[in-house]
């Protein structure tokens, strides 16, 4: 190169003035290995060499009074541009630089080039350029620059090292996966990142280098700065010095931590998708795209009874009965060709062929994947022969219920939420008289008189607003109204079910005329025992009472014959009769003492005091003796009036009184037969506060002596009387400051009334007057 | 025979009833005892007198009717006229079948009650007679001959002597002495008087073995 450019200082000096000498110039100039232009201040080659020539691979008058430029590579136009007119400013003075150019083949060369301006005359200034390839020495430079910087910027640990084990390079890479810095690794024992446990290993490689082998992909462990171990995938080439022999060793360290997790995570992943297949409960079935079973899980083992060895490798259609094997064929061929997928998705209900020969439903899902660019199946099969068997038994269950409901003796009615018929049973048919037919659809009003129709509607709103059940539970007493317009008693009982998420009612309906009708007889049966009971309790007390009186009547009257005895004949025994008399008194006063007894006795219970309404008892009274007032054919009115005032009183007591008035209105009538036999009972004010019982009859009636007596105690004008009832009862009426008397009715018969005052003030008043009285 | 005064027994557990009925008894000239009890009654000493019972059916302890049979059992065989205080059919079906005079309601009608005690001392009478009869009739009895005794049940049977005498193994003539002597001493007069005596006795037939 030196020598080069003092060629051309040489031949830029030479030629004005070595003029004579011009060939011989030439000469050289030609033949100058280096390239040399001259050109003139505009840059127009003037001359140049042949080799100058032939070296960019023009001829040399292919060049002469061409730009020089042309021959500059695009990019270093400028750059030369401006070296040149440096080069024309100052004359005389050398100039160099590095250019590329092009060949006329386009390749391109790297050109070292030295100018020197110099006056051609005197007015024209010339530029001598001598040329020289730099191309080798460029690209060499360059090479190792890019293999530093591929080194600097490799995401790999590049490490070199003396065969002793010493570092000598660390790159960026190695930072990045180590953490150490090149400063800190540079002239470090290798060893520093090298697990203890790893030692050994380092020596052997270091041996295998030594013989000059390469270690490639070689995968182990090293430490990082901060102690984590780091797995590495490791590839260590010998370094060779000038001399031929191994002096070191390279290292390219890959972290293959990542690749190592991803691994670990297939592994387990493949393990796990493994057990989960192995042990699915579900058959798994794999197979390509021409129906090749690729696996075949141990729960497709066991449904189809064929070993996995025996399947793999078979067409699946082994394992489907007719007609599915047929179509099989066409299913997969026509998914391969138009993508339809009819057999992809889940829940097919098909049927599965064991290896003996039976079959079996099976649910199967096919999903499709992709494996290798081709299409593999995966088919999941469950076995629903016991789903099935749920279903059937869901089914008879079904048909069970509806035998049930269809035979049922009690009617059954199924009603939506807005009260429309679903279901209406043969009882209900026979029920209410019409067909189910007519009444599904329809609103279950259609079955009810008001005010049920009415209320109903209400009902249903209500519950399903509030969820209040009013109408839901058991054993309503409602009317239910036939085709007829007859109308029924009957017990219902509604449930609530929910059927795809609604409410519906279901009613069953039991007729309760019968149970009426025997609820009557019941009735009157315990009506005649209340009565009997009465009678025999009566019959009790009146037995009782008539020993305690009879006893001092006997004494009474024995002592008065006796008496009589003592004084008849000649000598009448005044003494003795005297002492007959005393005995008379005595018994007459003992007598007095009795009766005073038993009204202490009806007295002394003290009647209880609670408010009530007696039209209330009456109304019980009559319901007890209902059937009795039927049995003797007695029509019977009751006319209670609604402006009756509560009364206090002692509820029992009172129906009691009632009870025997009714009683005894009820057996005056017994013997009046063909007259009519008319009961009326009725209720009224009386005064301002009172009220007015009244029951009349149209019996035999009484006379006016017998209206005198009969409150007396053991007076009866009937066969059978005891002569009781009517004195306690006027006692009764007494204790609670009211009056009961009799009077004739008209045509006949009698009437029997009693006054009870709503005041309590009142009655305690009537109540001292009515124990003075009792007293005196 | 003599008549002894009569004494009736009055018991009711009421006093004044007690009292009254007695008065009344007493008032028409009867002998008259009164106890509150049955038990009162059965401990006393009594004059053995004809008589009858007054008892109130109701009583305290042991009812009317066990007591009738009690007494019945205690060897006292008074007649007993039932007073109660209120009728009852069964009951006093039963009083009368266990031979009660009558059954009477409280209050009682004096004349029934007298009529009832006058009839059940009348009773009471005829059985002691008949009592007195046969312990008479007894007495002679047992003062025949064991001979005399056979001949006598068998002529009470009405058998003529010859049959007495092939069926005792006797003479004819031996039944004939044997026959008047205990006629005699049974203080018999005639044929229909024996068969009466053996009849009181309780020997007319078959039972002369057990003599």
């Amino acid at each position: 190169m030196k020598r080069a450019n003092t060629d051309a200082e040489d031949c830029s000096h030479a030629a004005p003035e070595l003029h004579g000498n011009e060939r011989q110039w030439r000469e050289v100039f030609e033949h100058n290995p280096a390239t040399c232009f001259m050109v003139d201040a505009s840059g127009i080659v003037l001359s140049v060499n042949a080799f100058g020539a032939s070296q960019l691979g023009y001829a040399a008058s292919e060049l002469v009074g061409q730009s020089v430029l042309k021959l500059v590579f695009e990019d270093d136009k400028e750059f030369v541009l401006r070296k040149m007119s440096l080069c024309l400013e100052t004359p005389e003075r050398s100039n160099s630089w590095e250019v590329r150019k092009r060949r006329k083949d386009g390749t391109m060369l790297w050109i070292r080039e030295n100018a020197r301006a110099m006056w051609w005359s005197r007015n024209q200034l010339i530029m001598l350029i001598a040329c020289e390839d730099i191309s080798e020495r460029h690209w060499g430079a360059m090479e190792s620059a890019q293999l530093a910087a591929l080194v600097s910027s490799s995401d790999d640990a590049i490490i070199s090292k003396t065969l002793d084990g010493t570092i000598t390079s660390w790159n960026a890479g190695a930072t990045n996966i180590l953490g150490y810095q090149a400063d800190e690794m540079i002239g470090q024992p290798i060893t520093r990142i090298i697990p203890p446990e790893l030692h050994q290993e380092e020596k052997q490689i270091l041996v295998r280098l030594q013989r000059g082998e390469r270690i490639q992909h070689y995968e182990t462990i090293r430490l990082a700065k901060d102690g984590r171990p780091v797995d590495i995938s490791l590839t260590v080439s010998p370094l060779f010095n000038q001399s031929g022999k191994v002096a070191g060793a390279s290292k390219v360290a890959r972290d293959i931590t990542e690749r190592k997790l991803a691994q670990q995570a297939l592994r387990e992943t493949t393990a796990r998708l493994r057990t989960v297949t192995e042990t699915a409960v579900d058959g798994v079935i794999l197979i390509d795209a021409r129906g090749v079973v690729l696996m075949f899980n141990p729960a497709c083992e066991k449904l189809f009874g064929y070993s996995a060895d025996t399947v793999i490798g078979e067409n699946v259609k082994m394992l489907m009965p007719q007609p599915y094997r047929h179509e099989h064929d066409r299913y997969i061929t026509n998914y391969r060709d138009t993508r339809d997928p009819k057999i992809i998705g889940s829940g097919r209900e098909v049927i599965g062929l064991r290896k003996d020969g039976s079959t079996f439903p099976m649910d199967l899902s096919v999903g499709e994947a992709r494996q290798d660019g081709e299409s593999i199946f995966v088919g999941i099969i469950r076995d629903i022969t016991k789903r099935n068997l749920a279903e059937q038994a869901l089914r008879e269950t079904a048909a069970r219920l509806r035998t049930v409901t269809e035979t049922a003796v009690d009617g059954v009615i199924l009603i939506d939420a807005r009260g429309v018929v679903l279901m209406f049973n043969p009882a209900c048919e026979k029920l209410f008289g019409y067909s189910a037919d007519t009444v599904i659809g329809e609103n279950v009003k259609m079955l009810m008189p008001q005010p049920y129709r009415h209320e109903h509607d209400r009902y249903i709103t209500n519950y399903r607003d509030t969820r209040d059940p009013k109408i839901i539970g058991s054993g309503r007493e409602v009317i239910g109204l036939r085709k007829d317009g007859s109308t029924f008693p009957m017990d219902l009982s509604v449930g609530e079910a929910r059927q795809d998420g609604e409410s519906i009612f279901v009613g069953i309906i039991r007729d309760l005329t019968s149970r009426k009708r025997t609820e009557a007889e019941l009735e009157q049966a315990r009506a005649e025992l209340v009565r009997v009971a009465r009678v025999t309790a009566l019959g009790e007390l009146t037995a009782a009472i008539a020993h305690e009186v009879n006893q001092p009547l006997t004494g009474l009257v024995s002592s008065g014959n006796a008496c009589l005895r003592w004084l008849a004949g000649d000598a009448p025994n005044l003494k003795a009769a005297r002492g007959s008399v005393e005995r008379m008194i005595s018994a007459g006063s003992r007598a007095g003492e009795v009766i005073r007894r038993i009204r202490a006795l009806v007295a002394k219970a003290p009647p209880l005091r609670d408010q009530l309404n007696i039209n209330d008892a009456i109304t019980e009274v009559i319901a007890l003796i209902r059937g009795e007032i039927q049995r003797n054919r007695i029509s019977l009115r009751t006319k209670l009036s609604t402006d009756v005032p509560l009364v206090l009183g002692d509820r029992i007591q009172l129906q009691q009184v009632i009870l025997n008035l009714i009683l005894n209105a009820v057996e005056a009538m017994s013997d009046v037969s063909p007259q009519p036999r008319e009961l009326s009972v009725s209720s009224a004010k009386d005064g301002p506060n009172g009220a007015l019982v009244s029951v009349r009859d149209s019996g035999t009636g009484l006379d006016g002596a017998a209206l005198d007596r009969i409150f007396e105690a053991f007076y009866t004008t009937k066969a059978h009387g005891m002569g009781i009832g009517l004195a306690v009862s006027r006692t009764i009426i007494q204790a609670h400051g009211g009056r009961l008397w009799a009077a004739p009715n008209v045509p006949q018969g009698a009437i029997f009334q009693f006054t009870l005052p709503a005041d309590g003030e009142e009655l305690s008043s009537l109540e001292r007057m009515q124990s003075a009285s009792a007293v005196a | 025979m003599t008549e002894e005064q009569p004494v009736v027994f009055v018991i009711d557990d009421d006093g004044m009833v007690r009292d009254a009925v007695k008065d009344l008894l007493r008032s028409v000239g009867l002998s008259v005892e009164s106890f509150g009890s049955a038990q009162d009654f059965l401990q006393s000493k009594r004059s053995d007198a004809p008589g009858c019972i007054v008892l109130d059916v109701r009583l305290p302890g042991a009812s009317g009717l066990e007591f009738q049979r009690t007494l019945v059992e205690s060897g006292i065989p008074l007649p007993v006229i039932f007073i109660s205080g209120h009728g009852d059919i069964s009951m006093s079906v039963r009083a009368i079948k266990s031979g009660a005079i009558e059954f009477l309601t409280k209050p009682l009608r004096e004349q029934e009650l007298l009529d009832a005690v006058q009839a059940g001392i009348e009773r009471d009478r005829a059985r002691r007679r008949q009592a007195k009869l046969i312990a008479e009739l007894q007495e002679r009895f047992n003062s025949l001959t064991s001979r005399e005794r056979e001949v006598f049940v068998l002529v009470g049977t009405g058998r003529p002597n010859k049959l007495i005498a092939h069926q005792l193994e006797l003479s004819e003539m031996t039944v004939k002495v044997h026959r008047s002597q205990a006629l005699r001493k049974m203080r018999a007069k005639s044929l229909v008087e024996v068969v009466r005596m053996a009849d009181h006795l309780g020997v007319s037939t078959g039972k002369s073995e057990a003599i």
